[in-house]
């Protein structure tokens, strides 16, 4: 790997270079001495850190280092080890530079262009427009295929994302986020977006982005992340909860709890976990105890290296008893993955949609000596049932494939199989009671 | 003082774990056992050391005040402990981003209530944990408590030589604490929870001693739960205070659980 010029005057100074041996130190002692698995994944560590070391003491930009700590990371060929640039550790996802980024003229904050897409074949399509967005004032619709953002085309992106992990559980996550964080970016400045639109004809569109939605949240050393939850009845007896991320559990957890026993009487609750990449891991405890009314049921395990630690449901009285559904897709990480897969294993939910990311993982943010933030796993984690959830994902009971031509149409096939699910369900169970009855009536 | 261990289940799970547990060093040589002291000596001149037993006696409620925060990971929080005779407890922290995670007892249940992971009744060798070291008198009746207690060595913990004593609790597994043998002071206790996640191992290193009325109390405790650091910083220790008559009465989650 090329980390760069080894020529010319370093442009690190003394204390910049301190720290940056101290960053590779501490990423690398981190993993050492923390990871779950001490054979390393079958790495030689000290090895990996003889090689790579040396270089550091040469590098002449931090991201020249970060980008040889990133090395030393992938040799573990597993998630969730990753530097985060400490210029964006707070303020900002991860997005593509733009104007003004880097002489620091930009000072708005990041926001939305208020699209969430998904990699459909080989186009970035269209699956939800912001009601708010100036997206939608000017006629994107679900089905719209972005062709291009900015300068840029968007085919030669996902072909390049998508041939990096052709072969990974995480290509449906990281094809997304290739296009969702160009659409993303500092507030003031709009982006320009050519779109295919649902009679095939290119339009250009100037986006205004505004700030993402719902309230920020801050966790730790985590960067402030927007969190909503979104609760509607969809059918007559059934309820639908989405929320985008595990995280600010006393507004989450409080709207949740309202939500689940405003419809005790329902006939199912949809839980919608696609896009979700998870967030606090236990709080897939606490929100399945809202549906599971024995005590000492377990979602999984979590292999810490001396130590397994179950992940126990405590009911929430009370319970809610009708049918569950939870929605996947390729971009349902970690306590989605945690939530989903336990809740399956359970025998408590059904699964709809397509395999999760397969990224589940449990991880800590620790600030490193030189300002970059470093995110590792400290753990394994198997399902109840014993799956490895890790590169695996969770592979749905009803796997239903979203389609350009339904979002077209307004439907959201994977929503309307699991309605027709508990409907039918109810449908079945009101017949049997009946039959019961007329069995009682009649003798 | 026995310290409670403040259990926050739900917080060191919020992050990942930490694996580097902090040990002692230096055992005695079996050969120099017979040298050694009687638990009774030592855990008599920790009561003496930190007020005596009257001034123990005279507490009957106790209410610390203070923050809490998770090393090195940003996460932080204001935490309160409530104990009242013989031993109900109640601590509340209130976490950043997190929330409120509560634990208590009423002498008879005990119980924790966290915004993320919901109600729990304790029971078994953890809820007998937790009723002991919630008891004002843990160190002066230590008796009553633990069915054996056994001077097992000589440990340095850091520069301080300290005496190491196993006590076998009535129910429960053993727990070790280390006693400064210059000031007779309790610097460091571990012990292993049991809890429906599983067995989790515990520690915790008291310092900042403070005079606080007659006794002489830690200020400073930091807790090791599964490899996973967080400190405790007491700014107020207070006793013999009005406590709301209710404050120890169970949440109505936790009632709810035992419909």
């Amino acid at each position: 790997m090329n980390f760069g010029s080894a020529l010319g005057v370093a442009a690190l100074t003394a204390e910049q270079r301190r720290d940056s041996l101290a960053s590779f130190d501490q990423v690398w002692t981190t993993v050492r001495d923390k990871h779950w698995d001490t054979s390393l994944n079958g790495v030689d560590w000290a090895a990996v850190r003889d090689q790579l070391r040396p270089l550091v003491e040469k590098a002449h930009s931090q991201s020249e280092v970060r980008a040889i700590i990133s090395d030393m990371l992938s040799r573990l060929h597993q998630s969730h080890y990753a530097v985060i640039p400490g210029s964006v550790y707070h303020d900002v996802a991860s997005r593509e530079p733009e104007e003004g980024d880097l002489n620091g003229e930009n000072t708005s904050p990041d926001g939305t262009a208020g699209l969430d897409v998904r990699v459909i074949g080989n186009e970035a399509v269209v699956v939800s427009v912001d009601p708010h967005s100036s997206a939608k004032e000017q006629g994107v619709a679900p089905g719209w295929i972005v062709r291009r953002v900015g300068d840029e085309e968007m085919i030669p992106v996902l072909r390049r994302v998508g041939g990096a992990y052709k072969d990974s559980t995480m290509r449906d996550m990281m094809l997304a986020r290739s296009v969702v964080s160009r659409l993303d970016g500092p507030v003031s400045n709009p982006v320009e977006v050519e779109f295919q639109t649902g009679r095939d004809k290119m339009v250009l569109l100037t986006l205004n982005r505004r700030e993402f939605r719902g309230t920020p949240a801050k966790f730790g050393y985590l960067p402030e992340e927007h969190v909503w939850i979104e609760t509607r009845r969809v059918a007559r007896d059934v309820d639908y909860i989405a929320f985008n991320l595990f995280l600010d559990p006393t507004a989450l957890v409080a709207k949740f709890q309202e939500s689940v026993r405003s419809c005790a009487g329902c006939a199912g609750i949809v839980i919608d976990l696609r896009g979700n990449p998870g967030g606090i891991g236990i709080l897939a405890m606490g929100l399945a105890g809202y549906f599971i009314d024995k005590p000492d049921q377990k979602l999984g395990t979590m292999y810490m290296r001396d130590l397994p630690l179950k992940f126990v449901v405590n009911p929430r009285p009370p319970v809610f008893e009708g049918k569950l559904a939870v929605l996947i897709d390729g971009l349902s990480a970690s306590t989605s993955e945690i939530f989903a897969g336990g809740m399956q294993d359970l025998n408590r939910a059904r699964i709809f949609g397509s395999r999760s990311a397969g990224a589940a993982l449990p991880s800590m943010i620790e600030r490193l000596p030189d300002g970059d933030g470093f995110q590792y796993a400290a753990a394994s984690y198997k399902s109840e049932s014993g799956k490895v959830l890790e590169g695996v994902g969770v592979t749905p009971d009803e796997p239903v494939a979203l389609t350009r031509a339904a979002l077209l149409a307004g439907h959201d096939p994977v929503l309307d199989a699991a309605i027709r699910w508990i409907e039918d369900a109810g449908t079945q169970e009101k017949a049997s009671r009946e039959t019961s009855l007329k069995g009682i009536q009649t003798q | 003082m026995r310290m409670r261990f403040v259990y926050l289940g739900a917080v060191w799970m919020a992050t990942a774990f930490g694996l580097t547990a902090q040990t002692a060093v230096t055992e005695v040589a079996p050969s120099a056992k017979s040298a050694l002291p009687s638990a009774d000596t030592v855990m008599q001149r920790y009561v003496d050391a930190t007020g005596g037993k009257a001034a123990y006696d005279a507490v009957k409620n106790r209410v610390s005040t203070g923050t809490f925060s998770l090393t090195g990971k940003g996460i932080n929080g204001a935490i309160k402990m409530y104990q009242a005779a013989p031993a109900k407890a109640y601590t509340v922290v209130d976490i950043e981003g997190v929330g409120k995670q509560e634990d208590g007892n009423d002498g008879k249940t005990v119980w924790e209530l966290s915004s993320m992971t919901g109600p729990r009744i304790k029971t078994g060798d953890e809820a007998a944990a937790e009723l002991r070291t919630s008891a004002l008198d843990a160190h002066t009746n230590w008796k009553s408590y633990y069915k054996s207690a056994e001077v097992v060595g000589s440990e340095s913990i850091g520069d301080k030589s300290c005496w190491k004593v196993v006590l076998t609790p009535n129910q429960g597994e053993p727990e070790t604490d280390w006693f400064d043998k210059t000031t007779g002071l309790l610097l460091r206790e571990s012990a292993t929870m049991d809890t429906p996640m599983g067995k989790i191992p515990v520690a915790g290193d008291y310092s900042d001693y403070r005079k606080q009325g007659d006794l002489t109390l830690p200020f400073k405790i930091t807790q090791t739960v599964a490899g996973q650091e967080f400190e405790i910083a007491l700014t107020k220790v207070e006793t013999n205070v009005d406590i709301p008559a209710n404050r120890f009465d169970l949440p109505a989650e936790i009632a709810a659980l035992q419909k």
